[in-house]
């Protein structure tokens, strides 16, 4: 999935060290998440949005999950 | 409270094998013992389960040394993608599991029956133990 976690980060001057231990997750989870390999859960998703201010459809972009769906129905 | 069951859980573990180690000692010693090899096995059991035990003491001790190691370990532990790592491996191992015991089965058949026939139990014994699973996580979730 993407998010906006990276470019949310940079423009805030935000190592993922210190995002990893606001939400309560390791750094590896965060690159993972910013490199699109993992997906966040959805509290870890509302964790984040909240450490950065902005709603959920803010931070992490579900048109994906509207294309999958379109592909099934 | 995660360190103080998973400490609880070892001592539990390190009873239970020290018990089963103690009466297969004293049957090797009062000469009901099946054969030395098993209190061998028994014996090297509980020695690896101690040495794991006291690997694992000393780890908390550390681990609860300060409240950032502390904090540092729960995160280690509680962590989503760690946990889904975890799934999967152990999704993955039961599957391989599964298919190279089918594979030995076959494999047996052309040398020793009984051998084919506790793999057999074996596989079905997993096949019912994960029914069973599966029903109660069904019901839980």
């Amino acid at each position: 999935m993407k998010t906006k976690i990276r470019e949310l980060r940079k423009q805030r001057r935000i190592s993922q060290d210190e995002l990893a231990r606001a939400v309560h997750v390791t750094r590896l989870t965060i690159t993972s998440i910013e490199n699109e390999k993992y997906t966040a859960s959805l509290p870890l998703a509302y964790k984040i949005s909240k450490f950065f201010g902005l709603p959920i459809e803010s931070v992490f972009d579900f048109s994906d999950m509207e294309e999958i769906n379109s592909e099934i129905f | 409270m995660l360190i103080k069951k998973r400490v609880l859980r070892l001592t539990a573990a390190v009873l239970l094998l020290a018990l089963t180690d103690i009466s297969a000692i004293l049957a090797q010693l009062i000469g009901h013992a099946e054969s030395a090899f098993s209190t061998d096995f028994y014996i090297s059991g509980i020695v690896a389960i101690g040495a794991l035990y006291f690997y694992y003491r000393r780890k908390y001790s550390r681990v609860l040394r300060n409240k950032e190691t502390l904090e540092a370990y729960w995160i280690k532990q509680t962590d989503e993608r760690n946990t889904a790592i975890a799934l999967n491996t152990s999704t993955a191992c039961f599957r391989l599991t599964l298919l190279l015991l089918g594979i030995s089965g076959v494999v047996s058949s052309f040398f020793s029956r009984t051998v084919t026939m506790t793999i057999g139990y074996i596989i079905i014994g997993i096949v019912i133990l994960y029914a069973g699973l599966r029903l109660y996580y069904s019901k839980k979730y």
